[in-house]
């Protein structure tokens, strides 16, 4: 991009948070081709999947929750990187965050509109599902479960959409010059009437200020009620007190993470190197480094209080998980979570950011053996005495498949949303950036 | 980074495979202190057998069935397993005493002194020895089963039931199993096993059982394992109870205090237990101690969504009435609150219905 003349900051930054939606490069289209062409396959291997019933897929009756269980798991782990982003970030009046928050929550969004497929998709007779609105018992754990998620989706939704009205606001201005027919007309309805007003500010502050000390405890609730779907059973490895806060730690991890997987991905390809600095991916990892402990500390704790005094189960459950057939799985789950990532977030080598990706990457696999480990080891272990023969499950192509599709789905997702909004809150960012400038300018004043 | 790169690239693999070569560390023969053990007593040794048995019927009898043969995976009365025993014992011991419970099997070294296994040992090798001659021994035809059992019981209590068991001329038969039916009406009609017991020197075979029924039960009483040459008796017993399911799921905290159940039903409908049919929705709000737990999750969820509500009503005081030409940018935000209030709507419609999939209690 050449510039015949110098640009301010506001008009720098406008133009490159617009940028994506103004114009379409080749290279895009072709990548959302081959996301499609990845959907198409998980379609099919869905429709194969009603059709042919749970044949098709690994489970059977010992182990009937496989792949989209630990799946959904795991994405709405994922999901809680706008929680501590957007929200407990902005109660800190962390300024830093501000490039990363509309990032943030796109991750959150597209996180659990995936986590929540997995779901239906785990259904063997999905139009069952509204057996739930005249069947649902209250006692349920999956009834809460399906009340949290839906609650923190609309929240999250919210959330996103209420830092994004200035920025619609903006691009329908700029639009009017060029009178771009139905894209014109959506922005205006998305942007509400703003004008930027004292009064409209107003409102809105007091909307995001109501949304941001609402969602923490929403999101804190949204795992705990996915974890109770496991620690409210009896089964060795789910029976556990501690398992809903180690989910909720897991989860702002595992969401640290993929921000930093997708703060580099989004940076690269959008052009943003000014602005998501590595300052800002160091600030990230240390944030992940934080939780990197916490969460070692829980898995710590549950497994040390159980191997110290070793139920029967537990202890089937475990000689499997640790030296038997699991072991390979665990293991690398504790190296790819724990140890690398550790290492690379201490590691103050140069270059940060490519070293940072890196960690996030390497925690998001371990994180999503954790959750396979969380969930289908506990299943082999037979809980009858006389003659019962440990579990087996091999996930089939029809769940790979789905599975795969699900992160395409995540992918597009964001992509697409690339398209719609701008990836970064400028608006804001120019505010901010202004307020800091006449700070500065009354600290010259009073330093003379 | 490259160096990184490479090191990772050596790293990883490396644990991999390490955390795959750990599990090798499998089960080989009998390991020690197990190795090279061997029966103190005499395989033949009727003292030893008679012990042995004891505890065999106490221990083993359950899973391995009387006479051994439960299992078709460990077949002690199989005419090879003496040989087998007399081979390895140590092999045996060990699988007594450490069990193996992938398979089912407990460990009996806490529970059983080192005595007490090898005479259980000795007894199972007898089993293999008894079963060439026991299968043929005559008293087969024409064999005579008496059930003794009292007329009357209270459902759910232990009930002694006794077979006797007399060969054509009179004498009894001893050391035979003898296998217990109640008749029962489970998706048609048929025979349930209560048990299995081996008949002693008078020839009796005795069962204790808890009968989960009442009214009138018929118990069978069959010798004989050959289904063309079999044995049966049958005797009536009135279970005494009051009709209701012996195990209650008992739902709730109980305590004093609470209002009570509000409950919205069609009538009839409440313990309406028809195969084939879900139990209807009805309206309910839990009475007792219940009541507060769950109205405060009601409350919280509709905290949250009224919430909602009041934002999106914020922004949708956002854009000036009087500056709206021909798009209403009120709309945007409008359909948020419908679609909010449809939400909340049905999310309290969902926590206050339900089946009753449990009876009333209180």
């Amino acid at each position: 991009m050449r510039l015949a003349r110098a640009e301010t900051f506001p008009q720098r930054l406008e133009n490159i948070s617009l940028a994506p939606l103004r114009s379409t490069s080749q290279r895009y289209r072709a990548f959302v081709i081959l996301l499609l062409a990845v959907i198409a396959w998980g379609v099919y291997a869905y429709i194969t999947q009603l059709r042919y019933g749970f044949m098709m897929t690994g489970m059977r009756d010992y182990v009937n929750w496989g792949f989209y269980i630990f799946n959904f798991v795991f994405w709405i782990g994922v999901s809680h990187v706008g929680a501590l982003i957007s929200a407990i970030l902005r109660l800190t009046n962390a300024g830093w965050r501000t490039p990363l928050t509309r990032l943030g929550e796109l991750v959150t969004v597209s996180a659990l509109m995936v986590g929540a497929t997995m779901i239906i998709i785990d259904m063997g007779r999905p139009e069952r599902l509204f057996y739930l609105l005249t069947h649902g018992r209250f006692q349920s754990p999956l009834v809460w479960d399906v009340i949290g998620v839906l609650t923190y989706l609309t929240g999250s939704l919210v959330y996103l959409y209420l830092p994004s009205i200035p920025d619609f606001a903006a691009m329908r201005d700029r639009m009017q010059r060029t009178t771009a027919g139905i894209k014109y007309k959506i922005y205006s309805l998305l942007a509400a009437g703003w004008r930027g007003t004292p009064e409209q500010r107003q409102r809105l502050d007091k909307g995001v200020r109501i949304m941001t000390v609402m969602i923490i405890p929403i999101a804190i609730s949204v795992h705990t009620v996915v974890a109770f779907v496991f620690a409210m059973t009896l089964r060795p490895g789910w029976d556990s007190t501690v398992l809903a806060p180690n989910f909720v730690i897991g989860a702002l991890f595992s969401g640290m993470s993929s921000l930093l997987v997708v703060m580099g991905i989004f940076r690269k390809f959008c052009h943003l190197e000014q602005y998501i600095t590595p300052k800002h991916f160091r600030y990230i990892s240390y944030l992940a480094l934080v939780l990197l402990f916490a969460y070692f500390y829980f898995v710590f704790v549950e497994y040390s209080t159980v191997m110290f005094k070793f139920r029967v189960e537990e202890k089937e459950l475990f000689t499997l998980l640790l030296v038997g057939r699991a072991a390979p799985w665990f293991w690398t789950f504790f190296t790819t979570a724990f140890v690398l990532p550790a290492i690379l977030f201490l590691w103050q080598r140069e270059p940060t950011i490519p070293r940072l990706v890196t960690a996030g990457i390497l925690v998001n696999i371990g994180m999503w053996i954790k959750r396979f480990v969380i969930v289908i080891p506990s299943l082999e272990v037979p809980l009858m005495p006389t003659g019962f023969d440990f579990a087996t499950y091999m996930p089939s192509w029809v769940e790979i498949s789905i599975v795969t599709a699900g992160f395409a789905g995540f992918a597009l997702l964001l992509t697409l949303a690339a398209k719609a909004l701008p990836v970064m809150p400028f608006v804001e960012m120019v505010e901010e950036h202004e307020h800091m400038d006449s700070n500065h300018a009354v600290e010259k004043v009073s330093v003379q | 980074m490259k160096k990184l790169t490479s090191w990772l690239a050596l790293l990883l693999p490396a644990i991999l495979v390490l955390s795959m070569v750990v599990p090798a560390l499998a089960d080989g023969n009998v390991p020690s202190p197990y190795a090279g053990l061997g029966n103190p007593f005499n395989w033949s040794d009727t003292t030893a057998q008679a012990a042995g048995k004891q505890l065999y019927q106490q221990s083993c009898a359950g899973c391995h069935g009387a006479r051994g043969n439960s299992l078709p995976i460990s077949d002690f009365s199989a005419p090879e397993y003496p040989t087998r025993m007399e081979s390895q014992p140590d092999f045996y011991f060990w699988k007594v005493s450490e069990g193996e419970l992938a398979k089912g099997m407990p460990p009996f070294k806490s529970s059983l002194t080192e005595q007490k296994r090898w005479q259980v040992l000795t007894y199972m090798w007898s089993l293999g020895q008894k079963s060439a001659g026991a299968a043929i021994a005559g008293a087969m035809q024409d064999a005579g089963l008496r059930l003794d059992m009292p007329p009357q019981a209270q459902t759910g209590e232990p009930v002694r039931l006794s077979a006797v068991l007399t060969d054509a001329a009179g004498k009894p038969i001893s050391d035979t199993p003898v296998t217990f039916f109640v008749k029962v009406d489970f998706f048609g009609d048929g025979l349930a096993e209560i048990g299995e017991a081996i008949t002693d020197d008078q020839g009796v075979a005795s069962l204790e059982h808890a009968l989960r029924l009442t009214g009138e039960q018929t118990i069978v009483a069959r010798y004989g394992d050959d289904p063309g040459a079999q044995t049966e008796t049958t005797s009536t017993m009135t279970l005494l109870g009051d009709g209701k399911s012996l195990y209650h799921a008992d739902l709730g905290l109980h305590g004093a205090g609470g209002p009570p159940d509000i409950l919205f039903a069609p009538t009839g409908s409440i313990l309406a237990d028809e195969p084939g049919f879900a139990p209807p929705t009805v309206f309910r709000i839990p009475g007792g101690i219940a009541f507060f737990p769950f109205m405060g999750y009601v409350a919280a969820v509709l905290l949250v969504w009224v919430l909602y509500m009041r934002i999106m009503y914020q922004v949708l005081r956002i854009p000036v009435k009087r500056e709206i030409r021909d798009l209403d940018t009120r709309l945007v935000p409008a359909a948020g609150l419908t679609i909010m209030a449809v939400v909340t709507a049905l999310l309290v419609f969902i926590l206050v219905t339900g089946p009753v999939s449990h009876p009333i209690i209180g």
